[in-house]
């Protein structure tokens, strides 16, 4: 077969198609990071002095820490004063009232991504916050969920609006000093979604925040948080792009969640951020620290990710399992094609009775990829009764790719049943042939076979991310085998 | 004659037991007497299977009400084990596999276990092979299942004429049979009920628990108790089997003021 | 990055430069190695290598080497039942001819003290000796120490197309409280050679077994190496072995260690040209402040090369047991098969397990699969047996003998299995 027709080689070659650059007026700061800066950003916001502290705070101690560099993957040392760390479309007065008063180019750019902000437009049943660089540009559908008692706001109205809130949880479940990103974050993040489910209320609609980094130069450092009350339920979809650039960008976010006592809280990821190109250049840097906290009893937490994008993916959506009888999840595809490395997993930290957790991880390696999952599954000795269940599959594309596996299981209490299973597989020759002589295209075949192999973590996402996911990782894998 | 008859076997009192904050006993009675063969009938999820659990002491099967008595003794208060060398027999609907643990090794830990709690002398390697390839040949078990670890990749047949097997060769007083019929073709059922014909006697009783009436061919019973979310409805002897053959549950349900869901039961 | 660390208390016992042995290249090799190890220092739970490792009892213990001088013979067992055959025993870190069983080897192997052949043999021995063991990373500091202090040990040296049918045994037993003997032993097998070789491991009280095997193995050459270590509370056994296995080569290890306050095998083999096979096999257990941390990487550098690692533990009150596996399919090794497999049983609270099975892969055309499992006996075959009339705690011991069992079919040597059993599962044999 000649490479032209390589199926997988055409896979490899295939363009980014969000890599556009939307050509807005921005205003920036230099390059450079000190505490004017953090200064700077926080009087952008109009925060309180509380806040200022907490993140002056944060930034002492990332000076004081070291970048981490067990995670299986490669890059150059990372100049943190020559990023931007504040980027916003340039708009004379406040925050546009209505969607009416957003810049048309702004909203045009949300409709190349196929995100229509515009309410009358909105997918049915989808409430969205779009992010653009360092602001929120619009949140659709505020007043309905207002009338169940949700609040779902850019972080930073949520900052002015709902202060005891954002204040008794900010940094409970990811600390400020966590870890070397998360401090980062901490210090510098300018953007993020917050959402509030009130006792008893299921949320009627998915919640979702798409994420665009547009300027250059710029880190994107956003914060979400998302409390579930006693037995509330809520949806939300995360969906990240960004521009094609030669430099590489970072992306430096935290997520936190708390379930109170029987609530569940599903959160979905499709991560299509630049993935640099065929020879690694560009791309972003994501960098990302997710963590929930099961604070009550019967709670959940179910992480979805599909990570196509990024050239290298640092990222381990975890559970703290405290409530007696709560549930973690976690399910993943990462692709790591052209020159992208991944590491990235959870860990499932069981403190509660009767605690379980199940983790399944599909990894998918092609071109020049690197793919790892890291876990850790670690059960206290008081975790009466917990269970683990874990699966991690890679299937390798081509012999210049790279799959590994590192989990990590701890167990100190003699009631729990711990299992982790890995296989490691190709798509065979034997299985295209037998899709070929069944009609299927080789692109097709691949596309299937792939499919085949995510479906676990595909059916775990909303249905409207599913068919975005499912075409992803068909555009992600174009051209992967011959 | 002996003391046997002065006392049933098995008598069993008001029994009501929870899994799991459920109820699925609600006052059973039941008496046994040495020599008789009693089946319990009735649709699925009539807990059937957990009166023979219970019965051999399993645990999550909480006893809230009710009593056992069993040679005149508090069944209840004995560990499963001393049920075992008591004469109590469950034959497993679902035998559990045990990987490593060979088949031979483990009926010989049996057999002497229950031989030392009877006063008897343990057997050596030799006279145990002897006596387990005597039993082997009634049942119809091949050899080389001996030498494989305990039901592990035993077909559904070969896992039940193993349970009767070890029946025959820990001689109990009570047997209760646990759908022993499950999942056996019509040679595999027949050798299985020749197997336990061929243990009874006036000695030793038996408790079979079934779904279908087929079994009742084979073995016949000597009394008939029809169970229904968790209570006995109807008993009769074997002619009972007849009717149900014929008739089904349906009308027996009705009759009790049950429907097929159950409501109306308490 | 990892900072180098201070000498500490019982390094400092052990940290006199190497003397002069008189031999160039020996000297030099040594003095490198000397140099890595003040480096490098004692391996911590700092490194991802030793994370389940409680090393204190290394820098705690009064510790010291062996003086060199002949003890006298002690009164303890030496060897293990039903493993005859020859040996060589060491005693107190000295090598032991009165105890030692070596005339009558057949013709084509030959074992010798260590200092003896690297004496005769300097010019060959030099282009392996120390070389298998590489002194790279950041956890060569235990090789590293042992490579510039040791001087007891076996060098064996087994001739192309010789097959020693009775097993060869080390023994090496401590009896003197605070003795820290350092151990070298260097395997050759040539083409189609065979060999069983076992390492045993015994000391009372307070004591430090540190040791490497270095082990060559010829195309076709099969070497099955068991080790078994024995010690109390206060013993510390580290032991590494670094195997290299040529054109449809095999390897087999079989370690079990039963107690010992820290208990630590590292077995890594590199299977370099196509076909060699490696199957590495164990067993931990314990209780009380016992402690085993089982550690094997499998490098794949050639096609179709095969390996198997299976190991379980056992863990009572108390007890720690680690197992970390690494399997490496280098780029170009295509049509493996790595199978990795770890199973523990917790049988009481406050014990604990780790597993680590990792999988690193640079090749697509390849079977790898690896499983780990943490838990307790099985109720419902718990209950089986019970309701056969076999009681709780013998039902119990027949089910972790069972648990063991697979692992222990594998060993070559009855004797040293049963030893095993005994040791991990007392009761009767399943």
């Amino acid at each position: 077969m000649s490479s032209a027709e390589d199926p997988l080689d055409r896979l490899v070659k295939s363009e980014y198609k969000a890599g556009f650059v939307t050509d807005i007026e921005e205003e920036s700061l230099p390059p450079g990071l000190d505490e004017d800066v953090i200064r700077f950003i926080s009087a952008k916001k109009g925060e309180p002095d509380w806040l200022l502290e907490w993140r002056l705070a944060a930034f002492r101690e990332w000076q004081k820490m070291t970048e981490p560099h067990w995670a299986h993957v490669h890059y150059p040392p990372i100049d943190y004063q020559a990023i931007s760390y504040w980027a916003a479309p340039k708009r004379p007065e406040d925050r546009p009232q209505s969607l009416d008063e957003v810049d048309p180019e702004l909203l045009e750019t949300f409709e190349k991504l196929g995100i229509p902000l515009h309410e009358r437009a909105a997918l049915a049943g989808v409430a969205v916050d779009a992010v653009f660089d360092s602001v929120s540009v619009a949140t659709t559908f505020k007043e309905k969920l207002a009338e169940h008692g949700i609040i779902f706001c850019p972080l930073s109205e949520a900052v002015r609006e709902h202060p005891e809130l954002v204040r008794k949880y900010l940094g409970k479940v990811v600390p400020p000093t966590d870890n070397f990103f998360a401090a980062l974050n901490s210090a510098v993040f300018s953007e993020g979604s917050f959402v509030y489910i009130p006792k008893g209320v299921r949320c009627p609609m998915e919640l979702s925040t798409y994420f665009r980094i547009n300027a250059a130069s710029t880190g994107q450092f956003e914060r979400t948080l998302i409390i579930a009350d006693e037995d509330s339920y809520v949806s939300y979809l995360e969906g990240c792009t960004a521009p094609m650039r030669d430099e590489n960008q970072l992306h430096a976010a935290v997520v936190e969640l708390i379930a109170e006592r029987g609530a569940h809280i599903k959160y979905s990821t499709v991560q299509n951020w630049y993935p640099g190109d065929a020879e690694g250049r560009g791309g972003i840097y994501n960098f990302v620290t997710k963590r929930g906290l099961c604070q009550g009893e019967h709670s959940k937490i179910s992480w979805t990710q599909v990570e196509t994008g990024s050239v290298i993916t640092w990222k381990y959506p975890s559970c703290i399992l405290r409530g007696d009888h709560s549930v973690g999840e976690f399910y993943s595809v990462a692709i790591s094609n052209l020159r992208q490395q991944a590491d990235t997993g959870t860990k499932m930290i069981h403190i509660g009775k009767h605690t379980s957790s199940t983790i399944i991880s599909k990894g998918i390696s092609a071109g020049h990829g690197s793919n790892a999952y890291r876990g850790l599954v670690k059960v206290m000795d008081g975790a009466e009764g917990a269970r683990n269940f874990t699966q991690c599959d890679s299937l390798l594309m081509g012999d210049t790719c790279s799959a590994h596996t590192f989990p990590y299981i701890e167990v100190r209490n003699p009631s729990a049943q711990v299992e982790h299973e890995a296989t490691t597989s190709k798509i065979s020759e034997d299985q295209l042939f037998y899709c070929r002589t069944r009609g299927l295209d080789p692109e097709e075949a691949v596309s299937l076979i792939v499919n085949g192999f995510c479906k676990e973590v595909i059916n775990e996402l909303p249905m409207e991310f599913a068919v975005e996911a499912q075409k992803l990782l068909g555009v992600s894998l174009e051209g992967a085998v011959g | 004659m002996s003391a046997n008859e002065k006392q049933p076997l098995l008598v069993i009192e008001d029994l009501w037991v929870q899994v799991e904050d459920k109820t699925i006993l609600k006052g059973i009675d039941l008496t046994v007497n040495y020599g008789e063969v009693h089946a319990i009938m009735g649709p699925n999820g009539s807990g059937k299977s957990t009166l023979a659990n219970v019965l051999a002491g399993r645990e999550g099967y909480e006893v809230t009400r009710g009593k056992v008595t069993y040679k005149g003794r508090d069944l209840l208060a004995m560990p499963p084990e001393e049920r075992a060398r008591e004469g109590i027999f469950l034959a497993f609907q679902y035998p559990v596999e045990i990987p490593g643990v060979n088949n031979i090794y483990f009926l010989k830990a049996a057999v002497n276990a229950v031989r030392k709690h009877r006063g008897l002398p343990e057997l050596d390697a030799m006279d145990f092979l002897e006596l387990v390839k005597e039993k082997m040949a009634q049942m119809k078990v091949r050899e080389e299942m001996l030498y494989r670890a305990v039901n592990e990749g035993f077909s559904g047949g070969e896992k039940k004429r193993n349970e009767i097997l070890q029946m025959a060769l820990l001689e109990p007083t009570l047997a209760i049979l646990d759908e022993i019929d499950s999942g056996l073709d019509i040679d595999a059922l027949r050798d299985v009920a020749d197997g336990v014909n061929a243990l009874r006697g006036p000695d030793r009783s038996f408790i079979m628990v079934t779904h279908y009436q087929r079994l009742l061919h084979y073995i016949e019973p000597d009394h008939i108790h029809v169970l229904a979310y968790g209570e006995v409805i109807r008993s009769g002897d074997r002619t009972l089997a007849h009717e149900l053959e014929e008739r089904g549950y349906g009308w027996l349900l009705e009759e009790a003021g049950m429907d097929a869901q159950g409501a109306g039961a308490p | 990055m990892s900072t180098p660390r201070p000498l500490q208390a019982p390094t400092l016992a052990l940290a006199r430069a190497p003397r002069q042995t008189g031999f160039p290249w020996l000297d030099a090799l040594r003095g490198r190695a000397w140099e890595t190890f003040r480096r490098v220092g004692l391996p911590g739970p700092r490194l991802d290598e030793w994370k389940y490792a409680d090393t204190h009892p290394l820098t705690q213990a009064e510790l010291r080497l062996p003086s060199g001088e002949m003890p006298p013979a002690v009164n303890a067992q030496v060897g293990i039942d039903g493993i005859d055959g020859p040996r060589a025993v060491f005693l107190d870190g000295v090598f032991h001819p009165g105890l030692s069983r070596l005339d009558e080897l057949p013709e084509g192997v030959r074992v010798r003290p260590l200092m003896e052949a690297l004496a005769e043999d300097g010019e060959t021995l030099a282009r392996v000796y120390g070389l298998i063991a590489d002194l790279d990373g950041a956890d060569a500091g235990l090789r590293a120490l042992d490579l510039a202090l040791a001087e007891q040990g076996a060098v064996i040296e087994v001739a192309a197309g010789t097959a020693m049918e009775a097993p060869l045994s080390l023994v090496h037993l401590v009896s003197d409280e605070g003795l820290a003997p350092q151990w070298r032993h260097l395997v050759i097998l040539g083409e189609g050679a065979r060999l069983t070789l076992v390492e045993h491991y015994q000391g009372l009280g307070t004591h430090w077994h540190n040791a490497v095997t270095e082990i060559d193995l010829g195309a076709r050459a099969e070497l099955d190496h068991l080790r078994l270590y024995e010690a109390g509370e206060g013993g510390v056994h580290t032991h590494e072995a670094w195997v290299r296995v040529a054109e449809a080569g095999r390897y087999g290890s079989y370690a079990a260690t039963a107690g010992a306050r820290l208990a630590r095998p590292y077995t890594t083999v590199s299977l370099e040209a196509p076909e060699a096979r490696a199957g590495l096999y164990g067993v931990y257990g314990g209780s009380g402040r016992h402690q085993a941390d089982h550690s094997t990487r499998t490098d794949h550098r050639a096609p179709r090369t095969q390996s198997v690692q299976l190991f379980k533990g056992v863990l009572d009150a108390g007890a720690r047991g680690a197992y970390t596996g690494r399997v490496v399919v280098h780029p170009g090794a295509q049509k493996i098969e790595a199978e990795q497999r770890n199973a523990n049983l917790l049988l009481s609270r406050a014990a604990e397990a780790d597993a680590r099975p990792q999988l690193e892969i640079y090749a697509d055309d390849v079977k790898c699969a690896h499983g780990a499992a943490v838990g307790e006996l099985d109720r419902d075959a718990l209950f089986y047996l019970r309701a056969r009339g076999i009681g709780e705690p013998e039902a119990r011991a027949i089910l972790t003998r069972a648990f063991v069992e697979d692992v222990l079919d594998a060993f070559p040597l009855p004797a040293a299995a049963r030893w095993a059993r005994e040791r991990l599962a007392p009761g009767d044999n399943p």
